[in-house]
């Protein structure tokens, strides 16, 4: 064969494996297109412009198939639920927190409306419209469950754009059951330590005790009044007695509002009388030169009960 | 200073009485963690763990593995590199040098040269 032939047929079979490498690197190519990243290119000993291109087709493929887990982990490992829409609204992702919370699993839920998981003032509300809604701090909602239970979730939805177009949704959705049981909770427990500390004891014959325990502020001196006011209208009490033995400190506005609670009962026809001083808070009521004006006071409850006795057979 | 020199698979590494470690990665090495792990340990352990320029012949490295580069962009190889010179003679080299200037960005200096003496000249103003 002539040099001239020598060449050509070096030059056909460059061409060959120039198109075989090509074919092979656009075979990983469309993998990668179609979100597959588990091809990977061939590399040869010819270190060669197809190898380097083979390898870094594989470097960008495994960096996507790294970063594709890390996301795919994190977002399952999420303990809120993930909801991504496209901009129609159709769910084209959720996460293991999602499938619990709802009670349906992935494939399910991707044949359906982001907008129909939602319930009360959510519900129905287009992607654009949850963001709007929802965008930014987020708001309260309700999520359906597959057993059309209403749970009560913290909501953000967050938009995906492109060109300044909508393209997705994002939702985050936070199970608050547990919260708004510890706050029912703790409003009941708060509501029951406010009675505790504002007891009223009717003792039938027109006289009502109030003993009294801790330290009182104004707060709390108002919510004596409130309650000893309450209780002589329902008890029809002609004598109240408040019991101060377990009070340990009030300040000036505490015994002004002890004077102002007497001034109260007496409006509604009733005597009051304050018992158990002790004397760090008689010498208090001193130093506040507080008005006890017209305030009937006795050292103990019992001394107040025998007042109270004769009060009513005066009467 | 001792002037020696050390085989592992991947590659063969000179400690230079000039302060320079030179790497030269064999012909048609897929480089796996285990062989930069090795590596990089035998510098660090060369030199008490302190940084020192490194000359890297990778013209003839056929591969590197992902879990190699993960290392190569960990803490250990800012604590062994005070400057890292690639030398880069095939286009498969020019892809993993320029992988290593995205690695080590911004934590050691780090250039690609096609010429050892260039290579050498820069490291040298890089020694301690």
């Amino acid at each position: 064969m002539s040099a001239a032939g020598d060449e050509l047929a070096a030059l056909r079979a460059d061409v060959a494996h120039a198109d075989r490498r090509m074919a092979e690197l656009l075979e990983v190519v469309l993998a990668v297109a179609a979100r597959d990243y588990t091809r990977r290119a061939d590399t040869s000993d010819r270190n060669d412009v197809y190898d380097a291109l083979a390898l870094g087709l594989n470097m960008i493929t495994e960096e996507l198939q790294a970063r594709a887990g890390l996301i795919q982990n994190t977002l399952q490992a999420m303990a809120d639920a993930l909801v991504i829409g496209d901009a129609s609204g159709m769910i084209v992702m959720v996460n293991a927190a999602a499938e619990r919370m709802l009670g349906r699993n992935e494939t399910f839920l991707r044949r359906e409306l982001i907008s129909t998981l939602f319930g009360g003032d959510a519900a129905g509300l287009t992607p654009r419209e949850l963001v709007r809604r929802f965008g930014g701090h987020g708001g309260e909602a309700t999520c359906v469950t597959r057993d059309r239970l209403q749970i009560p979730v913290s909501l953000t939805a967050a938009a995906i754009e492109a060109g300044g177009e909508l393209t997705g949704i994002v939702c985050v959705a936070r199970d608050i059951s547990e919260h708004r049981r510890a706050e029912a909770e703790r409003r009941h427990l708060e509501a029951t330590v406010q009675a505790m500390s504002t007891p009223l004891i009717p003792l039938g014959d027109g006289v009502v005790v109030m003993p009294l325990v801790g330290t009182l502020d104004e707060a709390r001196a108002g919510q004596v009044i409130e309650t000893m006011l309450a209780g002589i209208s329902e008890h029809r009490a002609a004598v109240v007695i408040l019991d101060i033995t377990g009070v340990v400190t009030l300040d000036a506005a505490v015994a002004a509002a002890l004077t102002r609670s007497v001034r109260a009962a007496a409006l509604l026809g009733a005597r009051a009388v304050l018992t158990g001083i002790r004397p760090a808070v008689a010498a208090a009521l001193v130093a506040l030169d507080a008005d006890t004006h017209g305030l009937d006071t006795r050292g103990t409850l019992r001394d107040g009960l025998a007042l109270a006795t004769a009060l009513l057979r005066r009467r | 200073m001792v002037n020696r020199e050390t085989v592992t698979r991947s590659s063969r590494i000179v400690f230079g009485e000039d302060g320079i470690v030179r790497i030269t990665v064999h012909p048609g090495t897929e480089m796996s963690l285990a062989d930069a792990q090795e590596n990089l340990r035998l510098v660090s352990s060369a030199f008490d763990g302190r940084p020192v320029p490194v000359l890297v012949d990778i013209s003839k490295i056929r591969s590197l593995a992902p879990e190699a580069r993960r290392h190569f962009e960990g803490p250990e190889s800012t604590r062994v590199h005070r400057a890292l010179a690639l030398l880069v003679g095939s286009p498969v080299a020019r892809v993993i040098g320029n992988f290593f200037l995205s690695a080590v960005r911004g934590r050691v200096p780090t250039r690609l040269f096609t010429a050892e003496a260039d290579a050498i000249a820069w490291l040298t103003e890089h020694r301690a």
